[in-house]
């Protein structure tokens, strides 16, 4: 384009300095001398018009090219590009915008579930002012296998495509990304176990970050789709064991203190916003997870979803077809973050609209639910149960209805759930990164249904993580606390409820040998002691599979009649897990 | 960041103003320099963007690298948290006392968090 620009102007001085000449040769020469001089001129005129051509020609050729890649740290600028066609440059970019892991890892791990004891326990006193007495003799102990066990697990193993397409000269790009989720260990399906039951299916085609989007550098990214919130991503970065069994979701944003983590779950049907980093420090990201949910009390599956928000399906609560077991409306997710060389602070938010756990006082040992199902439908306290629900089940399964109970109604538990927390991240020049995170997560019922609260706490995370042999080899540790919770529904089989403080700790060590860029070899160790009636687990939110503190026990009735699994609180969950794992 | 180049008001901060239309002094300067620093803008890029690639145990086909007006900007999307901490690490050294600006799309391969 620049020779163009350059070439006009310069045949039309030539063209200038020739017909002055022409001019000047009129006024002192004679006819012949005229006349070759024209003779002169015109094979001039037709030189350079050719010459013009030439030179348009290549303009066009070099405007057609496509623009070459940009500086990458996959293709730094070098001092020879080797040709390619258009259709291999192409070919080249598309095959560029696949990326992925590919993991299996073999794991040692127990359910710790050591010699419990569990009893039947009665309510002495009043809800208000609660103390407990042993109403019974020893229960059932532990079913099946709850000691150490070998398995092979797939962690995320993943393929995603994603790139960019330019909407003209609007400065706009139109972006996109899909994911899928692979198993490498065993068949995809579904999760219809005996301790989980949804109807995603683990390993296809949109599991996984998936959406379309614009992009412009200087007011930011807007994306539509299904996605990780806010909450979750802006601290992924301070939790270094993200497929292993230490990860910190065993603890943080795990609310229900189980193998699903509440606030650190793909959500559907998002709108998500980034914005640009102002100032080269500060950005912020928010995002609104449409409920499309029909029913005020979120009972139903969103529509256009496969799962009840929050994951599992309609029934793993123990009523038929209801989203009694977390389901929620929208949910709302913001973040702000301070970046600056080696400092990364953090604050995040999210809101669960109008969440329902109706379903967590079926079948469960907690003796004041109890205490409130022997008053009957006319006592004091029937405002807090479904009981029309039950009796109307009761009159058409009258056997099975004699050994349930009534759900909690959904006037006192449907209710907004919350977390926030504030993360600080320093990487000393040496290597080291030292990661801090405190979590705050409320759920609000009223005073009335405190009870039974155990989405309220307090959580804490301390990771290091070291480099050693400029990247090679990488070792971190860990630390996540759960602090106790305000109550607790009693679903564990050896509840106490003389055993409030129901704190856990988890512990985690790992190891990474990178062969090459691609290549890492990881040896990963963890720990959860659980305290009192607490009961998590170890792979919550990171690990393919879970070993949470649930026994064998897989005769679920789902109805009114029981509380589904057997779990144990107190359980010691440890495992030992090595693989390898493999980006492209 | 191309704000430097951009006209927003006419008076200075030193209070010298310039025509209607036309941008004070020292704004003028900004424009001038910033013309001139593109092409160390993509030096500085080429720079970082080789340091990283250079890195035996660093997995960045993924990643971008740009430079504006000497703010170095990583982007694009990593898997593993070392490769993440170590890029920036890189990129700070290569930058020196330039800014760099993290955007990159850290996508661990955990599962899906239920």
């Amino acid at each position: 384009m620049l020779s163009s620009k350059l070439a006009k102007p310069i045949v039309g001085a030539v063209v200038a300095c020739s017909v002055a000449m022409a001019f000047n040769g009129v006024v002192f020469a004679d006819d012949a001398q005229t006349q070759a001089l024209k003779d002169q001129m015109r094979i001039m005129q037709q030189q350079m018009q050719q010459l013009q051509q030439q030179i348009d020609n290549l303009s066009k050729k070099q405007a057609e090219q496509p623009a070459g890649p940009p500086v990458s740290a996959a293709n730094p600028p070098q001092g020879k590009e080797v040709a390619m066609s258009p259709l291999e440059r192409k070919f080249d970019n598309f095959l560029k915008g696949f990326y992925g892991t590919l993991d299996i890892s073999l794991d040692a791990t127990t359910k710790g579930i050591y010699n419990p004891v569990a009893y039947p326990y009665t309510l002495v006193g009043t809800p208000a002012h609660p103390s407990y007495a042993i109403s019974g003799g020893q229960k059932a102990t532990p079913y099946g296998n709850v000691g150490w066990i070998g398995m092979m697990s797939s962690n995320g193993s993943s393929i995603g495509y994603r790139g960019s397409h330019k909407i003209a000269d609007s400065g706009i790009d139109f972006i996109y990304q899909v994911s899928s989720s692979i198993d490498m260990a065993a068949a995809p399906g579904l999760q219809n176990t005996w301790t989980k039951s949804s109807n995603t299916v683990q390993g296809a085609i949109g599991l996984g970050d998936t959406y379309i989007g614009l992009q412009n550098h200087d007011w930011g990214r807007l994306r539509f789709g299904e996605m990780y919130m806010p909450y979750k991503t802006s601290t992924d970065r301070l939790n270094p064991f993200g497929s292993g069994l230490g990860n910190y979701a065993v603890i943080m944003g795990n609310s229900g203190g189980d193998n699903r983590v509440e606030f650190g779950t793909r959500a559907d049907h998002v709108i998500a916003y980034t914005s640009p980093t102002f100032g080269g420090m500060f950005s912020f990201d928010a995002a609104w997870a449409i409920g499309q949910q029909i029913d005020n009390n979120s009972d139903l599956t969103p529509l256009g979803s496969p799962d009840c928000a929050g994951s599992n399906n309609p029934g793993s609560g123990n009523l038929f077809l209801n989203c009694d077991d977390g389901g929620y409306a929208s949910a709302y997710s913001g973040d702000l973050k301070f970046e600056t060389h080696g400092l990364y602070l953090v604050a995040a938010y999210e809101l669960h609209e109008r969440v329902n756990r109706s379903s967590d006082g079926i079948g469960a040992n907690s003796p004041i639910y109890n205490y409130y199902v022997s008053q009957g439908p006319t006592g004091p306290n029937a405002y807090l149960l479904d009981w029309a629900d039950y009796e109307a089940y009761a009159a058409e399964y009258p056997g099975a209805a004699a050994a349930g109970s009534p759900a909690y109604s959904t006037s006192v538990d449907v209710a907004n759930e919350w977390a926030m927390k504030f993360g600080v991240q320093y990487a000393f020049p040496f290597g080291l990164t030292l990661n801090y995170l405190y979590e705050d997560l409320h759920r609000e019922v009223p005073p009335e249904m405190e009870f039974q609260n155990e989405r309220q706490r307090t959580g804490m995370w301390f990771a290091a993580q070291q480099s050693l042999f400029e990247g090679r080899d990488v070792i971190a540790v860990g630390w996540a606390h759960a602090g106790r919770t305000v109550g607790d529904p009693g679903g564990q089989h050896n509840y106490d409820p003389n055993s409030t403080d129901d704190h856990a700790n988890m512990y985690t060590v790992q190891a990474w040998h990178k062969f090459d860029k691609q290549l890492t070899w990881y040896l990963d160790w963890a720990d959860t002691v659980n305290d009192g009636n607490a009961h998590y687990d170890i792979g919550a939110g990171g690990h393919g599979i879970k070993t949470d503190c649930h026994d064998a026990t897989h005769i679920v009735f789902v109805d009114y009649s029981s509380a589904g699994p057997t779990t144990w609180g107190g359980c010691h969950d440890q495992g030992v897990s090595t693989g390898l794992s493999y980006r492209f | 960041m191309l704000g430097a180049a951009s006209i927003g008001t006419l008076c200075s901060g030193t209070g010298v103003c310039a025509p209607p239309g036309r941008p004070p002094p020292d704004k003028l300067e900004k424009e001038i320099v910033v013309t001139a620093t593109r092409p160390e803008d993509a030096a500085l890029a080429a720079r970082v963007s080789a340091s990283i690639q250079r890195n035996p145990y660093i997995f960045a086909d993924h990643v971008t690298v740009t430079a504006r007006n000497g703010v170095v900007i990583v982007g694009g999307v990593v898997q593993d948290l070392s490769d993440l901490y170590a890029i920036l690490k890189l990129a700070r050294r290569m930058a020196g006392t330039r800014r760099v600006v993290n955007e990159i799309d850290y996508q661990p391969n955990d599962d899906d968090g239920n």
